[in-house]
């Protein structure tokens, strides 16, 4: 801090620079990584081993078509007499002395992600955002104790209940279904769902809808007309967060996922090239698989900066 | 236009009781208040009319037919909130036309009723406006032009000039009954500030614990007062209270006051089978007089000038009374002064149940029906 005088709750330029330096270092170590998985993606095999690490190199897109396809390796004479390559792809795939046999199941499991993570988010705010209205509202018996209840959900990692719930899971037929998984996902977020958004909900005013209510509407219509609206940022908040515990899981995924219901996480990291993993291909398959999250987020984010200065207009 | 009807109307939550067995008659086109200190239970009256809780137990009516367990949107009656409770997330004009869509309205039609409020509320130039734009004054007339719109029978309105600077309010208020005159709706207006309820309603029910003590026009309450509370809450400057030391003589006469030392003062005299041990004498400032030779002695204690006239509070024996004095009356902080009671201008009340035991003319009051204890019903003196 600065002796001169200055204004106390102003930050000097100084103080501003070095923030803006610390958290542009910071930015740069938490993006490393993710660079370096999305550069991966686009490197060739021998690249993406190569020692000392290649940062320059000739980008290829060998790693999302082998992402998408399978491939099995011919002899020289059958590669000759084929025809010409009809596509881009089947070009890149010949010059390994290898030819396309058919699609991956990458995107049958990506589309299994979507299905199940979006599917859970979606469950997650309907119930939540209910829930939470009416902790918020109602004289509930017990609220208090129930509120506790819900956050002792929390209080233990998911996982520790993996066993008993892939017991109850092959019991009910619910192992390796979406139906399965977005429910799992759902339990899981909905206790931090309901807090969240009950914290929301609380900061409303309930004359608002009560004026709705006198107004004409029935106490749905009031619910949905003027308290989701106020509650926006809380429901665009507690959907990203839901939306990320169900996209990255991986525990349940791979105990109770193998086949129909299989996500993208339990995939990925067993794309399997020539001579080990293929790096180019599991990097290019996370690259596609952070899209989503990230755009959804993006999507999202006035939502969440509208709630910040929503509660500084009211009274 | 609806005539509101309470019956025994009753309101706990878990066991504190807002609202006691309560009745009262809320006339069709009456601008009606209910006056109160804070927690008395104005709001849950107001609530529980407009159907927005649920009474524990008795009967709401509206022109006759009971809505008790109608919910809020059917019963077409109006409400205005403290806070006003407009949605910032709308501009004024959506704000306004928000009880019409719920009734399915054509937009043109929206839109000319729009107008129509927005005329008479002169707001017609805010309608594009956003409401966190808006000050207080027209922010509460957007409120109340959300609720005129749908002309609904009735306008209940929660302390509507609660958050307005005090000019405001004045204004606010000649607006809000001249408002009122003109559509000639049935009102039900809550305050805790007895100038505003006094000064707009045609009658008032003041509320104590839950409990309504009296029902009455502005005048009426002033000058007859049911309780020694309705007595203390209404007016200002306050009532003065003597303590008289009983047990007074059933003709009247004179009576001491029940302090060290204080003299007799003149009293007038007690309705039949009234306990004559405590009684409380009740005098408004204008009915003292001060003159050398009162009785009652004591000094000036403070001097307030009031524009049309002086207040001097007179420390005495008794405790401090508040003698309204013209304003021309000279008074010297610790002169001493002598107090005269007039006794056919005050009020004797049993100190007991707060009773009171007379009319400031005189006659005596009936005691209240001994099956609903603690409630004063007064239909000789309404109206
Ligand atoms: N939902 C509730 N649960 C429990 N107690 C309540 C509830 N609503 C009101 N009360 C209590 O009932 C009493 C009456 O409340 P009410 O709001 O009717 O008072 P009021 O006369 O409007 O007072 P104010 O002038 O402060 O608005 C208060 O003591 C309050 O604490
Ligand atoms: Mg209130």
């Amino acid at each position: 801090m600065s002796t001169s005088a200055h204004s106390i709750v102003e930050p000097t330029a100084r103080v501003k620079w070095m923030a803006g330096v610390l958290v542009a270092a910071y930015a740069l170590v938490t993006l490393i990584p993710i660079v370096w998985i999305v550069m991966t993606g686009f490197k060739s095999p021998s690249d993406s081993i190569a020692y000392p690490p290649k940062v320059i190199f000739e980008p290829t897109l060998e790693g999302y078509v082998n992402v998408f396809t399978t491939r099995s390796r011919q002899s020289a004479e059958y590669m000759a007499q084929l025809p010409p390559p009809q596509t881009w792809y089947e070009e890149l795939v010949r010059e390994r002395n290898m030819v396309i046999t058919g699609p991956s199941r990458f995107a049958d499991r990506y589309m299994n992600s979507l299905i199940i993570g979006f599917g859970a988010t979606f469950l997650t705010v309907i119930l939540g955002v209910m829930a939470a209205y009416a902790f918020s509202r109602f004289r509930v018996p017990l609220r208090d104790d129930l509120m506790f209840f819900i956050l002792s959900t929390r209080m233990f990692p998911p996982v520790a209940v993996a066993i008993p719930i892939f017991l109850m899971y092959r019991e009910l037929g619910l192992s390796d279904t979406h139906l399965g998984m977005i429910v799992l996902y759902t339990a899981v977020n909905l206790s931090l769902a309901v807090w969240l958004l009950k914290g929301f909900i609380d900061e409303i005013p309930r004359e608002y809808e009560e004026a709705a209510m006198v107004d004409g509407y029935s106490r749905f219509q009031a619910f949905r007309k003027v308290v989701l609206p106020q509650a926006k940022a809380g429901i665009a908040a507690t959907a990203i967060f839901s939306l990320i515990f169900s996209w990255n899981e991986y525990n349940f995924a791979i105990l109770l996922t193998s086949g129909q219901a299989q996500t993208a996480p339990p995939f990925i990291p067993l794309i399997i090239g020539e001579g080990g993993l293929d790096w180019p291909a599991v990097s290019a398959a996370t690259t596609l698989f952070i899209l989503p999250v990230l755009i959804f987020t993006v999507l999202l984010r006035k939502h969440l900066l509208a709630g910040i200065t929503f509660g500084a207009v009211r009274r | 236009m609806a005539e509101i009807a309470l019956n025994a109307l009753h309101k706990a939550f878990d066991d504190f009781v807002a609202v006691r067995s309560t009745d009262l008659t809320i006339r069709d086109g009456e601008f009606f208040a209910l006056l109160g200190p804070s927690g008395c239970g104005k709001t849950t009256t107001l609530r529980m009319i407009a159907g927005l809780e649920m009474p524990t137990s008795g009967r709401i009516l509206l022109d006759g037919q009971d809505v008790t367990r109608l919910r809020a949107g059917r019963r077409d009656i109006a409400f205005v909130f403290q806070l006003f409770a407009l949605y910032p997330h709308l501009r004024v004009k959506d704000n306004i036309a928000y009880p019409l869509r719920s009734q399915g309205m054509s937009a043109a039609d929206r839109r000319q009723r729009i107008d129509e409020v927005a005329a008479v509320l002169r707001i017609g130039h805010l309608l594009e406006h956003n409401i966190s734009a808006l000050a207080g004054g027209d922010r509460q007339r957007v409120a109340l032009a959300r609720a005129m719109v749908r002309r609904p029978r009735a306008f209940l309105m929660d302390e509507p000039l609660g958050t307005l600077d005090a000019e405001m309010r004045g204004a606010m208020r000649d607006e809000l009954r001249k408002l009122h005159d003109r559509i000639g709706a049935t009102s039900v207006y809550v305050t805790h500030d007895q100038v505003e309820a006094m000064s707009m309603a045609d009658r008032i029910a003041v509320m104590d614990k839950g409990l309504v003590l009296q029902a009455a026009p502005p005048m009426e309450l002033y000058n007859n007062p049911a309780t020694l509370f309705v007595a203390s809450f209404v007016g200002a400057p306050a009532m003065n209270f003597l303590n008289l030391e009983g047990p007074l003589a059933p003709g009247g006469g004179t009576a001491r006051l029940a302090a060290a030392g204080a003299p007799e003062v003149p009293v007038r005299a007690l309705p039949a089978g009234v306990d004559a041990r405590r009684i409380v004498l009740g005098v408004r400032p204008e009915h003292l007089r001060l003159e050398a030779d009162g009785a009652l002695r004591g000094s000036v204690y403070a001097t307030e000038y009031l524009g049309s006239h002086r207040l001097a509070v007179v420390e005495t024996v008794a405790g401090n009374l508040r003698v309204r004095v013209p304003k021309t009356r000279h008074l010297a902080i610790g002169e001493p002064v002598g107090v005269v009671v007039d006794p056919s201008k005050t009020i004797l009340f049993e100190a007991e149940s707060g009773r009171a035991l007379n009319r400031l003319d005189g006659t005596p009051v009936r005691a209240a029906a001994p099956e609903t204890p603690g409630t004063f019903r007064r239909e000789a003196a309404d109206g």
